[in-house]
């Protein structure tokens, strides 16, 4: 306690500067956490393990913005090694009207996709998951919806599909949950029963998508070859793609955008540092003979470094925390973005707020330590003569 | 009367690290602005000044890029028959049928690129695409089987010498030749015959037809005219309009750059402050004894004021001279509606005047606050210190 009142004294003694620096590292590390929200926004992330075995259909020429015939379900069931298969309908839905909050909504068969998503099913109970495929009008909610608009399980809701302009009355049977940082998407996503989706729409009979599930991993390759060969001559040809893949179609167009924010993150990162560390030398040099009087008087070599370093970390967490809560009040403001069958969702998370406090820990002892070492290793005689 | 500059000069080099530091952080702002821009640029010349304003084309109704395209002959026929469209010495108009496809290619080297091919028929294409010149080797013969010229973007980008070879949907594609293009996105397409599109991409139908009008002021009157013909089922555009959709990645990147480097400025002036501010209090005695023997406070202002603003430039210089290492490198990113396409990073004369602007700016605003506090420093009290 002692140390943390010393250390106190020294920041506040000169006032301005301390806060110069403060203000430099909160900028800095709101810059960061803005740019991280960015990209984790960006970055969707691929299923990983049962991913590997799963497979998307999609019509070859406009991709799944065009529709395949209903009647490829049943071909493609047929195919080897293909032990599921699903087809996903997607459609952007509104819960309150003028509200300008958009979820995306899947039209799937629930049991198919049980099988096809099996670690995205396994998260809701599996009672619950069974009343789903036995309701019609049954969906599937993400949690994060439930909580927005305090809905529970049983809930009769009614939401606004913005493609087809049709109203869905829908029941709740359960809400969806990540198991994993992996899909955290998927709690802000729904699902509703195909059967019921078709027959409100006047069977339209078609599929965005269909997702297929393969026995091994090394049947990937044969069937994606019998498929493209079978629906090379069909009406609609197909393009068969892995999940990856799929969805790097959607990330493709930001990939040059994520690597030029991250390289502007380290850069950000670097030129506090820069800052920081130079804050620290000034001080340094002020203090020459202050330092050399603490060693006069008792203080060892490493206590002075520890206290100098203390010092720095002290601001640098205290201002990292201040630019990162700000980042964070500014994004609390949810709102979502849509492109194709991903909500853009601009968020700071916790964890983001963990690692910008992180950061500036690290960036405050980084900054601390070189100027620090200089000053305890001054000479204790020469520093006293001048006094 | 004015101190030297020698005097200002010395005193930076009085707290060489402090001086370098300060140096670097501003540096390292500029930099950032300075890379972002460019690659704007470089996005921007790919993509909106490549566009010929008498060039347009068009594709089919339902399609939103060419390679999503299925145009039907009459159709395409039709688009030559408007008044607009240029015609040739012996009345024949000016336009091209094209046929693209999107793969994957395998380079020698074992790159794996996206790419679009694009079948023409030679020398109807070279007269609509006029800015179209071979820099290596030579056109590709119609009727060899898989012969190809490559744009000088998709080279690097595959690492295939002329004669080298790559391999596309099972089959083996021979370059010929290096075309450019005035630098628009079709320098990252491999261009082949239409024959060569049938034979071996399975496609005999065409994806679009490119027209050149007869003067630039018709194009947009073509293209509304097209789009109003309710006999045809076209989507028509300018060339330019087309480039430029992809452009809003490069809008994004200039807000992008905004946003950081002003942000990131703040804290390269909190940064300044603080050297200036340590620099002017390091020296109270000097400047009150400056003070004393009959300066006046306007010339100590100056000078401190001068201290920061050779900082800044320093900072902005070093700057422009770590961005002119990126001149020239090339990213390639897909760009909606387009397909892959190299940019090159773009460091003109004039962005690097920016940054040295801007780098002044923060200079004189850092500056600035600590000399105004030079100035006011009671003489006595100085001379105490």
């Amino acid at each position: 306690m002692k140390w943390l009142s010393l250390i106190f004294t020294t920041l506040l003694r000169n006032r301005r500067r301390t806060l110069l620096t403060m203000g430099a590292v909160a900028l800095a590390l709101f810059i960061f956490t803005t740019l991280q929200t960015i990209l984790a926004a960006l970055s969707l992330q691929v299923a990983s393990g049962l991913g590997e075995t799963r497979l998307g259909v999609i019509e070859k020429y406009g991709g799944p913005r065009k529709q395949l015939p209903e009647s490829y379900w049943a071909q493609l069931a047929r195919f080897d090694h293909v032990t599921a298969v699903t087809p996903m309908d997607f459609t952007v839905v509104s819960v309150e009207r003028g509200a300008g909050v958009y979820y995306i909504a899947f039209a799937i068969d629930p049991e198919q996709y049980r099988i096809v998503f099996a670690s995205t099913a396994v998260q809701v109970p599996s009672a619950q998951y069974d009343q789903f495929i036995r309701t019609r009008n049954g969906v599937l909610v993400g949690v994060e919806i439930m909580q927005k608009y305090g809905w529970t399980v049983g809930d009769n809701i009614r939401v606004r599909s913005l493609l087809h302009h049709t109203d869905f009355d829908l029941t709740i049977c359960g809400a969806l949950e990540s198991g994993d940082a992996s899909n955290r998407q998927i709690q802000t996503q729904m699902l509703l029963n195909r059967g019921y989706y078709e027959q409100v729409l006047g069977n339209p009979g078609k599929s965005n998508v269909y997702w297929l599930r393969l026995d091994e991993p090394a049947s990937v390759l044969p069937v994606i070859k019998a498929v493209t060969d079978y629906y090379s001559s069909g009406p609609n040809e197909v393009s068969v793609e892995t999940e990856s893949s799929m969805l790097s179609r959607f990330s493709a167009f930001t990939a040059t955008i994520q690597l030029v924010i991250q390289v502007i993150s380290v850069v950000v990162l670097v030129t506090i540092l820069i800052v920081a560390a130079n804050t620290i030398a000034l001080s340094m040099r002020e203090r020459k003979k202050e330092i050399a009087l603490m060693k006069a008087l008792g203080y060892t070599q490493e206590r002075v470094l520890g206290l100098i370093v203390a010092e720095a970390a002290v601001t640098s967490l205290v201002a990292g925390l201040a630019g990162t809560l700000a980042a964070y009040g500014l994004f609390s403001l949810r709102s979502l973005t849509i492109s194709f069958g991903v909500a853009l969702d601009f968020k700071v998370t916790p964890e983001l707020v963990a690692v910008g406090v992180l950061v500036s820990l690290a960036l405050g002892v980084l900054s601390g330590v070189f100027p620090a070492y200089r000053a305890s290793r001054v000479n204790v005689i020469k520093a006293l003569h001048s006094l | 009367m004015n101190i030297p500059l020698i005097y200002v000069v010395r005193s930076l080099l009085q707290r060489k690290g402090s001086t370098a530091l300060t140096i670097g952080s501003f540096a390292l702002v500029v930099l950032v602005l300075i890379a972002l821009l460019s690659m704007v640029r470089g996005i921007n010349q790919t993509l909106i000044s490549s566009g010929e304003p008498d060039r347009m084309f068009a594709i089919d109704k339902e399609a939103s890029a060419e390679n999503q395209s299925r145009l039907s002959y009459p159709d395409a026929l039709a688009v030559g028959t408007y008044g607009q469209v240029r015609l040739d010495e012996r009345a024949r108009p000016l336009t091209s049928y094209e046929l693209v496809g999107t793969t994957y290619a395998d380079g020698p080297g074992g790159e794996r690129v996206q790419v679009n091919f694009r079948g023409v028929d030679l020398d109807e294409a070279l007269r609509v695409h006029n800015q179209l010149r071979l820099r290596a080797g030579r056109f590709f013969d119609p009727d060899a089987e898989g012969e190809v010229i490559a744009g000088k973007g998709i080279v690097g980008g595959l690492g295939i010498p002329i004669g080298g070879t790559f391999s596309a949907r099972q089959n083996t594609w021979r370059v010929v030749g290096v075309f450019s293009d005035g630098g628009s996105p079709s320098e990252s397409e491999i261009w082949t015959s239409r024959s060569n599109m049938d034979l071996l991409f399975d496609k005999d139908y065409i994806s679009s037809v490119w027209a050149l009008v007869k003067d630039p002021s018709l194009t947009a009157q073509l293209v509304t005219q097209l789009n109003q013909d309710k006999t045809l089922s076209v989507f028509a555009t300018t060339e330019q309009d087309y480039f430029a959709q992809g452009a809003g990645t490069a809008r994004g990147l200039q807000a992008l750059a905004w946003f950081v480097a002003v942000i990131m400025s703040i804290g390269a002036v909190f940064s300044a402050m603080n050297t200036m501010y340590a620099s002017v209090s390091d020296r109270a005695g000097e400047l009150g004894t400056l003070r004393a023997i009959g300066f006046t406070p306007g010339s100590v202002l100056r000078a401190t004021l001068l201290e920061a603003l050779i900082l800044a430039v320093a900072g902005g210089v070093l700057a422009g001279l770590l961005a002119l290492a990126l001149n020239g490198i090339t990213f390639r990113t897909p760009v909606p509606g387009i397909g892959f396409v190299s940019f090159a990073f773009a460091v003109t004369p004039g962005l690097l005047a920016v940054g040295v602007v801007f780098s002044v700016v923060m200079g004189l605003v850092g500056g600035w606050v600590p000399a105004r506090y030079a100035t006011r420093m009671p003489i006595i009290d100085a001379l105490k210190g």
